[in-house]
């Protein structure tokens, strides 16, 4: 009781200003029609602006989810355009085979660069339907080789990884190699097995040749940076510039082969 | 004791009838001088014991301001104000107290504590009151320089008259 009455001495000067003060603005904006008007008009402008920052706070907080369900269209978008690329070769395949490749999306969960093997860790397994052997891409290139998948993870063999041959083919020429990585520059890749006779250009892009179960045909990979014969050899030395840049990239998709395992049944029977 | 709230009653009463029933309707000029208005009932509140406490002194404020209010037709405008400069006056009074320190059973006026001090006390009081009535009238950010310029105006015009009713209701010093 003492201790409200000291109370009420100390603050109530405050408290009445406050009480009193509250009820002046109330009359104000309740009776003055210029006030009320501008009144309206201004708290619909400062909640329009709060709204809209929660909103943005709110959306932020939804972006994991939102890219999410883009990289699953794209996913969807890059199955179609390998459908539609299929169709529209030249040397088009029967229509059983036309669908053959679908795409999973992934996140990249561990990556490196720096090693003399790399290896990637993808957040898509055997749940998903990722066996080991299938191929890794990203929307501008080619990340890999999956190595290895439990249920929900999946370990890929980079492109950096000097175990790891890629074929491709170098498309103004329809020349076809290998390419490799030989541990140094990141983003450079060896492409070797190209006879010496083929006309390369600096420049030349070089895509997937689709001459194996493991990566559709098409998929680019980089562009010719610098070739030489070595000596004595009769092969082209190509140093190939790599699209995508493997340090920054945290999405990929990979790359399920309907018939995968028939065609491993059929290559490992010979 | 019962001597000094006749005094404040009837200041009371006479500062309010003065205000609403001729100072309302007194404006300098025409154009940019019709802003120019004149505001005296401040000084009831202004002189109010020094010894009362905050919160009726705010109730004061309220009471007086709303009755101002019937009369100008702006509801809330001057009791906000009134409300506001009320709250204010212990903070001003200790800003601008002289070397001596108040009595407190002196009133504040120009007599108690000189010239100077007076004119202080009751240009910043009036300066508070009347930023508050144009603010609250024009209401909005937006009129920032309208609100100074009309302050700048009413101020000047109400101090004025402050101070020349001051000199001749106590001639002597």
């Amino acid at each position: 009781m003492i201790n409200l009455l000291v109370f009420l001495t100390r603050y109530g000067g405050m408290l009445t200003f406050l009480l009193l003060g509250g009820i002046s603005l109330y009359l104000v904006v309740r009776y003055n029609q210029t006030q009320r008007e501008i009144w309206i008009n201004s708290s619909q402008y400062y909640s329009g602006v709060l709204l809209e920052k929660t909103n943005r706070l709110k959306e932020y907080s939804l972006l994991l989810e939102v890219a999410d369900s883009l990289a699953q269209e794209n996913a969807r978008l890059y199955t179609r355009l390998y459908h539609q690329l299929a169709i529209s070769s030249p040397e088009s395949t029967p229509d059983s085979l036309l669908s053959q490749f679908d795409m999973v999306p992934a996140r990249i969960i561990k990556n490196s660069i720096h090693l003399p093997n790399n290896n990637i860790t993808l957040d898509k397994g055997t749940l998903h339907g990722v066996v080991p052997g299938m191929g890794v891409i990203l929307h501008n290139g080619v990340l890999g080789i999956v190595r290895s998948a439990t249920p929900r993870f999946s370990r890929v063999m980079s492109v950096l990884n000097t175990r790891t041959f890629v074929s491709g083919t170098i498309t103004r020429a329809g020349a076809f190699g290998t390419l490799n990585w030989t541990g140094q520059d990141p983003g450079i890749l060896i492409m070797q097995e190209v006879p010496k006779h083929i006309q390369v250009q600096v420049g030349d892009t070089i895509v997937t040749s689709g001459h194996s179960a493991i990566f559709p045909a098409g998929i680019p990979i980089g562009v010719v940076r610098q070739y030489f014969v070595p000596s004595g050899s009769h092969s082209l030395h190509i140093e190939v510039k790599l699209f995508a840049d493997l340090a920054r990239t945290n999405r990929a998709y990979i790359v399920r082969n309907k018939y995968w395992e028939e065609i491993r049944q059929l290559e490992n029977g010979e | 004791m019962q001597q000094e709230w006749k005094i404040h009653t009837l200041r009371f009463i006479i500062l309010v009838a003065l205000q609403v029933l001729i100072l309302q309707s007194v404006h300098p000029g025409d154009g940019w001088l019709r802003y120019g208005e004149i505001f005296l009932y401040p000084l009831f509140l202004m002189s109010l014991p020094f010894r009362m406490h905050a919160a009726f002194l705010v109730m004061c404020g309220f009471a007086t301001g709303i009755i101002v209010d019937l009369f100008y037709d702006t509801p809330g405008v001057h009791a906000g104000a009134s409300v506001l400069s009320a709250f204010l006056r212990p903070l001003w009074l200790q800003i601008i107290e002289p070397r001596a320190g108040y009595d407190p059973r002196q009133s504040l006026t120009r007599r108690s504590f000189g010239m100077g001090w007076f004119l202080r006390f009751s240009g910043g009081y009036l300066f508070i009151h009347i930023l508050a009535i144009q603010s609250l009238t024009l209401f909005s950010f937006y009129y920032m320089t309208d609100i100074l310029w009309r302050t700048a105006l009413c101020w000047a015009l109400s101090f004025i008259v402050l101070f020349l009713q001051d000199i001749v209701i106590h001639p002597r010093r």
